[in-house]
């Protein structure tokens, strides 16, 4: 017995967390493209570790909406103290959690395309979602959310999980904006086109870039990393007749933040020129602030009418509207 | 009265039904903390009024009964041509198929399979791509199915051939049986008694499966009761929906379970289908090209997604992942999860089948019943809903997240329970028998007797058990998707992370690491037994 029980205990000490280092940590919770390599992750934590003395530790969740869900499931006991990745569509149903904090910091971003000041949730980038293409395998894509609804079934296409995802969600509200009651149907002819419903915006896109896909939910800026990161022009995203619908991206602290202090530092950090000069080219949205717009955003598609809910709409009908999503994608 | 010092009987009987007693206490936790969760809220009816719902349990249904359905037809009649022709080529290689789809996790045999069939798989290169079609869904999550079950309905349906009267088979060939009359007269009759219990077993698997349907359903259109748990869990933060879904699953598989007691089926270990059949079947044509296509099917489904993964994977790509600490993190979970699961799971088998021997040896039926049928619990309580309930349960008082390891080995061990008690119970039933007088005469203590005479007599037993124990929740993608995060990864949830993405690379050079953990776990099991073996013959 005491064979089995030492090897029990050695099995579960293999499995013991590392000893955190001294200085305090700042723990935000993200999704996984934020802190890839290429993404502003990295350069992000060293900027901010320069002026904190502090160590910063993103956690990277699987999904966007997964972040809200991880800390619902924590409650009280989170280790996180800010959340970055929500948006705008979710900031009613985070706020009634009641797992959040005031930030503290006067919002002045000078770049957003609508005002917005939230005591809670702050902007940290955003963008207006787009189907991306490939041009080399696509000559004219559909000009309009009703041609690409109504496109032959041999188009593919891939989105991501409403449930699950921001863009997803986004693209749900797209579609409502634009058919509102008649949205079922449109799903219905839409259905066949979905090559698949992913997680998360990272396996969407990889499907897509894989081949697997003709277009993929994605935003009108994806195409800039193409073009400026890896210098190909070969991708682009489709301008819609009838308008996109926008995305705010924001960052919230958490009522039980064990580093309280440090996340408001971060909070206003947020705003700053460091913070904001590193998203655009690495997150790949609009930055809030105009002097951080980098060069090769200008042949980038603007749409003129642009939507978007509000957060109490959201939170009012999300549940009717995934379900509605979900009927018309289950017959 | 005192009690002797030896090994007491009475003592084995009283630790398996403690630990009788704490398995039934954990299922009963359980299901109070489900109930709790769920009446806490209070719009249970509204939440089955709405269509999605009923529609998760439709399709539930649906899937477990056609996966059922073709992995009889597949596993009774991949038998039949097996052992009818049992001296082609390749029999070895199948078998060996078959032994692996014990063995290979869910993850390793997604990427496996979609390395065949998938979009961009060797179907479709080959010019295929017509046949495949052009979305994962219904099909994608059968064939998963297929490929785990077949075997295992194989396995089971040839050693019960092997085990038909040889006299048998000798009156067919003198009485020159056509393969009909074979059907009707041996094999059927045979294949019968076996095959309640084991597709029983395949249904529950079908139904409650998780890791299968997340990579492979698609989207919404095909979910299991069990993603839709996780899914209600962790995305909706609806603990009122996983409750209802969770209590629903459990009444569904209680009544399977109740009808058609999969606890019967026994497990052949290796040796039993290594002797050949004294078959000498009248062959007529139409059964030879019939055997022939059969043996080719089973090749294309048990062993071409295997070898496209080890022969044509681009790891090329991936090898610089292997020097990263998130894979050697994720390494150590796994392997300290396999070794601990195992170690909890062979125990828990044999305090279990101890006090069952023992309960029948007083002919005390009840209790020797409720043993037996307690291993057989967590069958009916799946991972998740495990691990969802004790996240109920834990929530208000602990950090869960923080002992989330621990909730995972607990789950293991519990869920290769099953395999283990039916590995090891009748041998232990058997050999306590026959060497409970010497023990008692040597007045060995119950742990004595246990290193001394228990295990190196069934060491091939306890090596099977330990070595499918470990090497299944090494591979177990379940609790892990609740509780993994970049802290706490193991490999089949970093895998998971990775498929379908950019990093195919990487995601081909995890299943084979996967593949090559699991296979050498349960390798290792059996030379530490021969090693151990040798040391006590010194």
């Amino acid at each position: 017995m005491k064979q089995l029980l030492a090897s029990l205990t050695a099995a579960a000490l293999l499995a013991m967390p590392t000893m955190a280092s001294a200085k305090p940590v700042l723990t935000i919770y993200t999704y996984e493209s934020f802190t890839s390599e290429w993404g502003p992750g990295p350069q992000i934590e060293t900027a901010f570790e320069a002026t904190c003395d502090c160590d910063l530790n993103f956690v990277s969740l699987d999904s966007s909406i997964g972040i809200l869900g991880r800390v619902q499931l924590e409650g009280a006991s989170s280790q996180a103290d800010i959340v970055l990745g929500l948006d705008t569509n979710l900031t009613a149903i985070a706020r009634d959690t009641g797992l959040f904090q005031p930030h503290g910091v006067t919002a002045q971003s000078d770049n957003l395309p609508i005002a917005y000041d939230n005591d809670m949730f702050m902007p940290f980038d955003w963008g207006y979602f787009a189907f991306v293409y490939d041009k080399t395998r696509m000559a004219t894509p559909p000009a309009s959310l009703q041609a690409l609804v109504e496109a032959d079934d041999d188009l593919r296409i891939v989105i991501q999980d409403p449930r699950t995802a921001t863009p997803g969600l986004g693209f749900l509200l797209w579609m409502k904006s634009v058919y509102g009651d008649d949205a079922a149907d449109a799903w219905r002819a839409l259905n066949p086109k979905i090559v698949t419903v992913t997680k998360g915006w990272w396996d969407a896109y990889s499907l897509f870039l894989e081949g697997e896909a003709d277009m993929v939910m994605s935003y009108s800026t994806s195409p800039a990393y193409h073009q400026i990161a890896e210098g190909v022009d070969q991708y682009a995203a489709a301008s819609f007749s009838e308008g996109h619908y926008m995305q705010i991206e924001v960052a919230a602290m958490l009522k039980n933040a064990p580093q309280p202090e440090l996340a408001k530092k971060f909070m206003a950090f947020i705003q700053g020129p460091e913070f904001q000069g590193i998203i655009p080219t690495t997150n790949w949205m609009y930055p809030t602030q105009a002097s951080a717009i980098p060069d090769g955003f200008d042949g980038l598609i603007t749409p003129e009418n642009a939507y978007l809910f509000s957060g109490e709409d959201v939170k009012n009908n999300k549940q009717a509207w995934v379900d509605e999503w979900l009927s018309a994608a289950t017959n | 009265m005192r009690l002797p010092h030896n090994d007491s009987g009475f003592t084995r009987l009283i630790w398996g039904t403690f630990i009788m007693g704490a398995l039934f206490c954990l299922a009963a936790i359980c299901l109070i903390s489900l109930y709790q969760a769920g009446l806490a809220d209070t719009n249970i009816s509204s939440l089955l009024s709405r269509p999605y719902f009923g529609y998760v349990i439709y399709i539930t249904l649906i899937q477990a009964l056609l996966s059922v359905i073709l992995s009889v037809c597949g596993g009774v009649l991949g038998a039949i041509a097996l052992h009818r022709r049992w001296h082609w080529p390749l029999r070895r290689l199948i078998l060996a198929g078959c032994f692996m789809a014990m063995i290979v996790p869910t993850t390793v045999a997604a990427i496996s399979l979609l390395k065949l069939w998938g979009q961009s798989g060797f179907i479709s290169l080959l010019g295929g791509s017509a046949i495949i079609p052009d979305r994962l869904g219904l099909w994608s999550v059968l064939l998963a199915h297929c490929f785990f079950n077949i075997p295992l309905i194989m396995r089971v349906c040839l050693s019960r051939l092997q085990s038909v009267p040889q006299g048998q088979y000798r009156h067919a060939a003198l009485l020159r049986f056509s393969a009909g009359a074979y059907f009707r007269h041996i094999e059927w009759p045979a294949i019968r008694t076996v095959l309640p219990s084991v597709s029983g077993l395949v249904f529950l698997l079908c139904f409650t499966s998780f890791s299968l349907v997340l990579m492979l359903g698609g989207g919404p259109a095909i979910t299991t009761m069990e993603v839709s748990i996780y899914t209600a869990l962790r995305f909706d933060f609806d603990l009122s929906k996983a409750a209802v879904l969770c209590v629903i699953q459990l009444v569904i598989c209680a009544i399977i379970l109740v009808f058609i007691k999969p606890s019967s089926t026994n497990f052949a270990s290796d040796n039993v289908l290594d002797a050949a059949p004294l078959r000498a079947d009248h062959q007529s044509k139409i059964w030879l090209v019939g055997d022939g296509l059969l043996w080719f099917g089973l090749v294309i489904l048990l062993l071409v997604p295997l070898g496209l993964l080890i022969f044509n994977s681009d790891i090329r790509g991936g090898i610089d992942f292997l020097s990263t600490p998130r894979f050697w993190s994720a390494f150590a979970h796994s392997v300290a999860l396999a070794i601990g699961a195992a170690t909890g799971a062979v125990t828990l088998a044999m305090s279990l089948a101890m006090a069952a021997a023992e309960a029948q040896r007083r002919h005390w039926p009840l209790l020797s019943r409720l043993v037996e049928f307690s291993h057989s619990l967590f069958l009916l309580v799946p991972a998740l809903v495990l691990g969802t309930s004790f996240f109920i349960l834990l929530r208000p008082y602990v950090a869960v997240f923080d002992y989330g390891f621990y909730i995972i080995l607990l789950g293991n061990a519990l869920l290769s329970l099953p395999f283990c008690y039916r590995i090891l119970a009748p041998a232990l039933l058997t050999h306590w028998h026959k060497t409970d007088r010497l023990c008692h005469a040597l007045r060995l203590g119950i742990w004595q007797r246990f290193r001394l005479i228990t295990l190196p007599a069934l060491g091939a037993e306890f090596a099977f058990a330990f070595g499918l124990s470990a090497a299944l929740s090494f591979g177990d993608l379940g609790i892990i998707t609740l509780f993994g995060s970049q802290e706490f990864e193991t490999l089949p949830y970093l895998l998971f992370q990775f498929m379908n993405r950019y990093g195919a690379a990487e995601a081909d050079l995890l299943a084979l690491v996967l593949l090559g953990s699991a296979l050498s776990l349960y390798y290792i099991s059996y030379y530490l037994i021969k090693v151990y073996r040798g040391l006590l013959a010194r």
